[in-house]
């Protein structure tokens, strides 16, 4: 149980860079997510902290010691990898126990051990089996039971559930959450699907294209993502985004027009700044009302028994509605969009978020 | 052999002929020679050969006194020192060409058989001068390094080829699970190797066995192999067919028996399970 600091972390790959200079504090018993689209360097960070890959700059500590250039096998570190990576000629208990093994300790010690972890995971009976006679869930729990033999400091895991069917994950995913629970490890999680990041993570760091795009709780990120990037990429559906043009502020409003010429006035507080460029509003706040602001064609409309999903073409942007109550309206039926004053996300024309002035306001 | 659905016991017939004729193929040299070391030194070159004859142990009994036993055994060290040599050399080598990251070692694989496309004329005269100034000439050691340089660089290859099937993830795991790179090596990749290694082993052990040109330019009487021996035989006055033809069976069965043995790790599926 360790907590983990990344100063300025670099990974370069010949001339392409990886990692663009990563800092991140991870408190001791944390459970961290790292999340993005493929590609963004989850896996190469991960590999960086657990020791399998050098990073070309920067550094790492381990509760305040120095860890960078500590062999991978000191460093207290158990990873479970996307593949499993189980030894494919050993047994359960032998797989379980590789690293006793390697540690000098004794046949029936280990085998100990191995029941031990096996009750916790529901392997018991399985102990004897090769990783060819496993189910893929049997591998998944093996794995994770590889990385508990070690009692480490730090867990590690690269994507672990993406080999597995639906229901398996979730089963998967609470499970693991609990052993989180049990252990009170430091645990770092990869993942690309926001779902996981935001039902297991103490913390979530998103990373886009080899930089930190926020770090925040589950909560944090979806209420107040700091970009434009952050705010699209955290939530199912997808925040809806509206191009507009400020065309003037005064009184505690702002007046906006769309590119098809759309006009309307928000009321919105925000301090002297930066022209908003883009409004984001979450599905479940954007209602279809006669006085709503711009209009829209249906195009389709998801039933999803609790919730329906309305699709409306406005704007030449597809705009998705979560409505939960009331009647749902029907395909190609001419509609207007309601855009709540709040709460309702402003980004400027890099994507940054606008800060508004707060006042806690009902929905 | 059971039918597949919309086969007629034509097509059961026609698979049944395709066996027996490629068995008969195979085969009927082995028989053949098997018939002729049976046979009395003029009824085996006798025209038509006779069908039905009593078996004559005569030439098997002249392999011991001919002095061939000493062949044998210099073709049994040389073969196993070469099968020794070449998985002690190949097996780290392959597996260093295989996990080192770079051009060089990409092409390196490559590039050490490509060696070996060269004529084998034109190493033979420069391993004569070698093995003769290190004084190793007509030792069955200078046989087997000099088989080596055939198979190690297959070897290499073949192994490259193997390894680089087998997940990098897998010597990751073992290194966060402590091992140095020779313990991966020894207890990770060579078990899931296995049935791979059993295939290097089996086929360098039949060149070794039976090769003829370097053991022929590199031997003299000491470290004579079979195949030198039984050139030897065909090129003597009296043309001892039996005998050559005894040889040739008993020669036959270090082989066989080292196949056999190796034959048994090629069991599949070992690799799986690895993954996903
Ligand atoms: N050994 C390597 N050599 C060169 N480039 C690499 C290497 N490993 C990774 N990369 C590159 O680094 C980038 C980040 O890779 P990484 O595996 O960390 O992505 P990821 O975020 O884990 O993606 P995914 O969700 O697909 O697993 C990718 O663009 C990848 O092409
Ligand atoms: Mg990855």
């Amino acid at each position: 149980m360790v907590a983990v600091r990344l100063q300025g972390i670099r990974k370069s790959y010949g001339t392409v860079e990886v990692l663009k200079g990563i800092d991140l504090d991870i408190q001791d018993g944390e459970f961290v997510v790292f999340v993005g689209p493929s590609g963004c360097g989850k896996s190469t960070l991960l590999r960086v902290i657990a020791g399998l890959e050098d990073a070309s700059g920067g550094d790492l500590y381990f509760d305040d010691q120095r860890f960078t250039d500590v062999p991978p096998a000191k460093r207290g570190v158990a990873m479970v990898f996307q593949s499993y990576a189980l030894y494919p000629h050993m047994n359960v208990a032998d797989n379980m126990t590789m690293s006793l093994r390697l540690a000098g300790v004794d046949k029936a010690k280990r085998r100990e051990r191995a029941a031990e972890v096996a009750e916790m995971l529901q392997l018991s009976p399985l102990l004897d089996r090769k990783p060819g006679q496993l189910s893929g869930g049997q591998r998944q729990r093996v794995a994770i039971g590889r990385a508990i033999v070690r009692n480490p400091d730090i867990f590690l895991f690269d994507e672990p559930l993406s080999n597995l069917d639906a229901a398996l994950r979730i089963e998967t995913r609470v499970g693991i959450s609990k052993l989180h629970h049990t252990l009170r490890n430091t645990m770092i999680y990869v993942t690309h699907d926001q779902v996981e990041a935001m039902t297991m993570a103490d913390r979530i760091v998103i990373l886009d294209r080899g930089v930190i795009a926020q770090v925040g709780t589950p909560m944090e990120l979806y209420q107040a993502p700091a970009n434009i990037f952050v705010a699209g990429f955290i939530g199912s559906p997808k925040m809806n985004f509206l191009p507009v043009r400020e065309e003037g502020r005064g009184d505690g409003k702002v007046r906006f027009s769309t590119e098809t010429g759309e006009a309307f006035e928000l009321a919105i507080d925000l301090p002297a700044g930066e022209p908003i460029a883009q409004l984001g509003i979450r599905p479940e706040n954007l209602a279809i009302g006669a006085d709503g602001q711009i209009g829209g064609r249906v195009s389709t409309v998801e039933q999803l028994g609790s919730e329906s999903l309305v699709y409306v073409e406005a704007d030449k942007a597809t705009f998705v509605c979560k409505i939960t109550s009331g009647a749902t309206p029907k395909i190609d039926e001419t509609v207007r969009l309601v855009i709540p004053e709040h709460p309702l996300h402003l980004f400027d024309a890099g994507g940054e978020a606008l800060p508004r002035h707060t006042h806690s306001s009902p929905r | 052999m059971a039918r597949k659905p919309g086969e007629t016991i034509w097509s059961d017939a026609g698979r049944w002929l395709m066996i027996t004729l490629s068995l008969v193929f195979v085969l009927f040299p082995i028989v053949w020679l098997t018939v002729a070391s049976l046979k009395t030194r003029n009824a085996a070159l006798a025209v038509p050969p006779e069908l039905i004859f009593t078996p004559d142990f005569d030439a098997y009994s002249r392999i011991f006194s001919g002095g061939f036993l000493g062949a044998f055994q210099n073709s049994l060290i040389i073969a196993l020192t070469n099968v020794f040599l070449t998985l002690l050399l190949g097996v780290p080598a392959a597996y260093a060409l295989t996990r080192m990251r770079g051009k060089v070692q990409e092409n390196l694989s490559f590039w050490l058989l490509s060696i070996r496309m060269a004529p084998l004329f034109a190493v033979i005269l420069p391993l004569y001068v070698l093995f003769k100034s290190l004084g190793l000439l007509d030792t069955p050691l200078a046989v087997s390094m000099a088989h080596l340089t055939l198979t190690l660089p297959l070897a290499v290859w073949m192994l490259v080829t193997y390894f680089r099937t087998i997940p990098e993830d897998l010597d990751q795991a073992a290194l966060l699970d402590g091992a140095n790179s020779l313990q991966i090596l020894w207890l990770v990749i060579i078990p899931i190797a296995r049935p791979m290694l059993a295939s290097v082993a089996i086929l360098v052990f039949i060149y070794s066995w039976n090769e003829f040109l370097l053991a022929f330019i590199l031997t003299s009487r000491n470290a004579q192999t079979v195949p030198v021996a039984v050139a030897s035989l065909a090129g003597t006055m009296s043309f001892d067919w039996p005998l050559i033809a005894a040889v040739s069976v008993v020669s036959m069965l270090p082989a066989l028996v080292f196949v056999g043995f190796a034959q048994r790790h090629i069991v599949s599926g070992l690799g799986s399970g690895a993954v996903k």
